[in-house]
């Protein structure tokens, strides 16, 4: 009973993504059709994410419509809104399989729920290409044959992270001294995990002077703010992302935090939204980095995702929209490479050996798949916020750019076992 | 600065001054010390009901919480699914339906995830699956305890980079048998959070505290032990809060406040007695003077002035002890002068009557003999008798003048026509004697009068300027206008005198000749007031003496001109 209301509760958005290689007269006859299921939250507190994700697959979609050629398949793309709740997100996944007998899934913007679903997809012997979250847990200890994550995941912005650390503060005569904020959930966990642990490998020489755990989507941090306060860290490394990095950047304004301590945040907090979100209330001089940025890098092809996206919503768009561009890219080529979705193995050669190029590469650089992790191997640019009102409602940006390029390799932690390997 | 000289300790100036001071520090330590013993008793006391108050109601709030969970878990508990879970074929799986439910409640971000063990506790399924928030390596000495037939373990703390937690676990019966376990590790802050109202991380910090062995900061981490302000009941067995003080920078802003209030009381206290001295010192240099002059007259100085420079009512003091001490001077000198005048005036009519009676008697039969001698030599000799008994009367005459002056009867009189008269009735003495007598004045210039005494006082001076002047000398008369009086100047260019000699010029018998009677300039200073003039002396030895009269004038229309 409980499973039949929440199956009519589910809340669809179905595009209808024709994309023939030929005039509609003669594609209607011969194309195959690949469907896609994408699980964003499209309301609900991320809800933008997934909004921004629905513009850029339609985007995507348009891309491959318009290089389509004869025998290119039709890509029909499912977007169920998982309102960012674990169950939810499960059961509009079984639904994908069981009864839309999708050929992908795509998207999820939670580690939590990926999880779930990556667990669902791997019975079903069905590939999940994951854009939006970042948790390390299933390309490293939890991954399966069926995962891959197209975008670049926070063992990547931590390794980044610790590179600038390294950078930023060798002048340090005394350990660094580190406080950190995450939210209580997998992707905070690991977070905090993978950048002590780079920072061991880089030699930075550096002491916890208090971990925080807030919840996810908690709204009051005046309680950690003022424990931050008392730890009087030399550097503040947040792990939040979205509306959570936005209300603790406001309160931690209003206490004094940011007059005290410099706050980082490695991951995701430059998104787009979050940058739009807090308007004024962006300080200057917090080190910030997300998986895209609407100024970095200055190329044609970044330019002209960010002009595109503007000119099809209205605003600029967040990380997670051109994640969600790279995941029907990414499906799209190794359809083409395996000659169709029938033989898996081929399929999953064809995303192992994945060459992509990205608005979000720069020149010289083309986004590469690890035939082991199955993550995609991608830049990391990290900068400093300034006053800047190019991309409004925002009035700031990153700039001061250090930019670090992704290891040859998946990064294995010493922590993790070598049957992780 | 002498500040207690023997000389200023017990003026009436410092007792005052000592007294108002300490009117006023001792209100000021009063009210310091109250206010400051009122403020930290009112502050205690509303910190004190605040604690109760909200550890009591905090604590139910944490009692609701565990029980909430307590619920969810007998819930779980008593589902179908569940019991098919333990006594089932499932070889370890579980329904669709128990894990959409337990995930549905794992979905609340205060459970990390719902167990379900067999009765050795090993662990069957974990939902959502996750590897974290596992056994911890302190296990076996976590606390434990049973509440409402639930077994909760922990808190585990955080370590390795994971927030703490802590599990609950109740049994699953089936006809009273026990198959199985059904559990949950719990977020700890979720717990501790309810805390956080009573949170002033500065001045005081809520701590869970679980056996008195472990505490908990409102975040979930570990706590150090701390000074205990207040401490709720148990919540749950072993349970409780305790409000522990804090960093405490409010209490050193107070205490510094505190010190602060106090220096400046001290330094209030220091800048009025600074203040208090100064004064002191100021009225006293103020009033020495008045003090030493007050002492003077005493002694009958009335030569001393003091400075009428001291600011409002000590400088009227001042002005108002010079005036006393000139009309103290001034009426003693006339009470002398009247008494003397009454000594001369008893002395002169006694001489009057017991010698210019038988002078009378003696100029007659002088005058008699002189007509009836017809030897020339003899009534020369008789002549010479009767000169002198002449001049004696005349001396006698003075003597009574002074003693009895008679009072003046004012009439318009020209100066210049009078000075002329003068300077004939001198001229052939002048001549004799060698001497260039000169007058200049405004010849309209005329004052009110009596006219012989008028005459006596400008004979008197001349006369005795041609006394003083050596052959060859000269004596100048001259009269002039000086704003509202008529000034008539005498001088020569004598022999002049010496201070010395110029104040005693007007006492009565006062004279350097040896046929002077010393009465003459007694006489005329007496003739000058009596007329409503005032006469002033100016002497130096060998350069000459001018004497200055000034009259009143009369003001009339007339032609002015010079001679």
């Amino acid at each position: 009973m409980m499973r039949i209301l929440y199956l009519h509760a589910m809340f669809f958005v179905y595009l209808a993504l024709a994309c023939f290689m030929y005039r509609p007269a003669l594609a209607q006859a011969v194309a195959p059709v690949v469907k896609i299921g994408c699980l964003y939250p499209t309301t609900g507190p991320a809800g933008l994410h997934g909004r921004d994700s629905v513009v850029a697959i339609q985007m995507a979609l348009d891309k491959l419509n318009t290089a389509a050629s004869e025998d290119t398949p039709q890509f029909e793309v499912l977007i169920g809104d998982t309102r960012s709740r674990s169950l939810r997100s499960l059961q509009i996944t079984r639904q994908f399989i069981h009864e839309d007998r999708v050929d992908f899934l795509c998207g999820v913007v939670s580690s939590d729920i990926a999880r779930l679903v990556a667990l669902e997809a791997a019975r079903a012997d069905m590939f999940f290409i994951g854009t939006g979250h970042a948790s390390p847990s299933l390309i490293s200890h939890d991954r399966n044959a069926y995962y891959f994550r197209v975008n670049n995941g926070s063992r990547q912005s931590m390794l980044a992270g610790a590179r600038y650390i390294k950078d930023t503060f060798v002048d340090q005569e005394r350990p660094l001294k580190i406080g950190f904020l995450g939210p209580d959930y997998e992707l905070g966990y690991q977070i905090w995990r993978d950048l002590r642990s780079f920072l061991k490998q880089q030699d930075v020489a550096f002491e916890v002077v208090g971990e925080y755990w807030p919840k996810l989507f908690e709204t009051d941090y005046n309680v950690y703010i003022r424990h931050l306060l008392q730890d009087e860290a030399d550097l503040i490394v947040n792990a939040q992302w979205g509306l959570d990095f936005v209300a603790f950047v406001r309160q931690a304004k209003q206490l004094g935090l940011l007059d005290q301590t410099q706050l980082a945040n490695f991951d995701s907090a430059a998104d787009f939204g979050v940058l739009s979100f807090l308007g004024t209330d962006m300080p200057e001089g917090l080190i910030l980095s997300a998986r895209h940025h609407v100024n970095w890098p200055d190329t044609p092809g970044n330019k002209a995702f960010v002009q595109e996206f503007f000119e099809r919503a209205g605003r600029y768009p967040g990380f997670a929209a051109e994640g969600a561009y790279s995941g029907i890219l990414a499906i799209a080529k190794a359809v083409e490479t395996a000659g169709g979705v029938d033989d898996k193995q081929k399929l999953r050669q064809s995303f192992e050996t994945l060459n992509l190029k990205l608005p979000e590469d720069p020149d010289g650089f083309t986004s590469f798949m690890d035939p082991v992790s199955h993550q995609l191997m991608q830049v990391q640019a990290i900068g400093i916020t300034r006053r800047d009102t190019t991309f409004a409602p925002a009035t700031t940006s990153l700039g001061d750019w250090k930019v670090y390029m992704p290891p040859a390799h998946w990064p294995y932690l010493s922590i993790e076992s070598s049957d992780e390997r | 600065m002498k500040l207690w000289s023997s000389e200023h300790r017990l003026s009436v100036v410092r007792r005052y001054l000592l007294g108002s001071l300490v009117a006023a520090l001792i209100p000021l330590a009063l009210v310091a010390g109250l206010y400051d013993r009122y403020s930290a008793d009112l502050l205690d006391n509303i910190t004190t009901n605040r604690f109760d108050f909200e550890l009591n109601e905090t604590s139910a709030k944490v009692v609701n919480f565990v029980e909430v969970q307590i619920n969810l878990l007998k819930n779980i508990a008593n589902l179908p699914d569940t019991t098919v879970f333990f006594t089932g074929d499932a070889d370890g799986e579980i329904s669709q339906l128990l894990e959409d439910l337990l995930l549905l409640e794992t979905e609340s971000p205060d459970i990390y995830a719902i167990e379900l063990a067999d009765l050795d506790g090993n662990v069957l399924q974990t939902i959502p699956r996750t590897d974290v928030h596992t056994r911890p390596s302190n296990h076996n000495i976590l606390p434990l305890i049973f509440y409402e037939g639930v077994e909760i373990l922990g808190p585990v703390l955080p370590e390795q980079g994971l927030p703490g937690w802590y599990s609950m676990r109740i049994p699953v019966f089936v006809d009273q048998q026990k198959i199985g376990f059904i559990g949950l590790r719990a977020r700890l802050a979720s717990l501790t959070e309810l805390a956080s109202p009573l949170l002033d991380i500065n001045a005081y910090e809520p701590h869970v505290v679980v056996f008195d062995r472990i505490h908990v900061t409102t975040v979930g981490t570990q706590a150090a032990p701390g000074k205990v302000i207040a401490q709720s009941g148990h919540m749950i067995p072993g349970w409780k809060i305790r409000m522990v003080q804090g960093r405490d920078i409010y209490q050193a802003p107070k205490t510094n406040i505190r010190y602060l209030l106090l220096v400046a009381a001290v330094l209030s206290a220091i800048g009025l007695i600074f203040l208090f001295l100064q004064m002191s010192e100021r009225l006293t240099r103020y009033l020495k003077p008045l003090s030493l002059g007050a002492r003077e007259i005493a002694n009958g100085n009335f030569s001393v002035e003091i400075p009428e420079d001291a600011p409002g009512e000590l400088g009227m003091l001042a002005r108002s002890y010079n005036r006393m001490r000139d009309q103290l001077s001034t009426l003693i000198d006339s009470r002398v002068d009247v008494e003397r005048r009454a000594a001369l005036g008893n002395m002169a009519a006694g001489i009057a009557h017991e010698i210019r009676n038988p002078l009378t008697t003696v100029s007659t039969a002088v005058h008699g003999l002189k007509r009836s001698e017809p030897n020339s030599e003899r009534r020369i000799m008789l002549e010479t008798i009767s000169s002198e008994i002449l001049r004696v009367d005349q001396k006698i005459q003075e003597l009574l003048d002074y003693a009895r002056p008679r009072f003046p009867e004012l009439q318009v009189l020209l100066l210049v026509p009078m000075l002329k008269s003068i300077e004939t009735l001198i001229a052939s003495t002048a001549h004799a004697a060698g001497i260039t007598v000169n007058v200049v004045g405004d010849s309209s210039l005329s004052v009110k009068a009596d006219e012989a005494h008028l005459r006596q006082i400008l004979l008197n001076l001349t006369l005795n300027a041609l006394q003083a002047t050596p052959v060859g000398g000269h004596v100048n008369l001259r009269a002039y206008r000086d704003e509202g009086h008529a000034i008539l100047i005498v001088a020569d260019d004598g022999r002049g005198m010496s201070q010395k000699e110029l104040s005693k010029i007007l006492r009565p018998f006062y004279t350097t000749r040896e046929d002077g009677s010393g009465l003459g300039l007694s006489v005329t200073k007496q003739l000058v007031e009596a007329n409503g003039g005032q006469i002033e002396f100016e002497s130096e030895q060998g350069v000459g003496t001018t004497i200055s009269v000034s009259l009143p004038v009369h003001d009339h229309q007339g032609e002015r001109g010079r001679c």
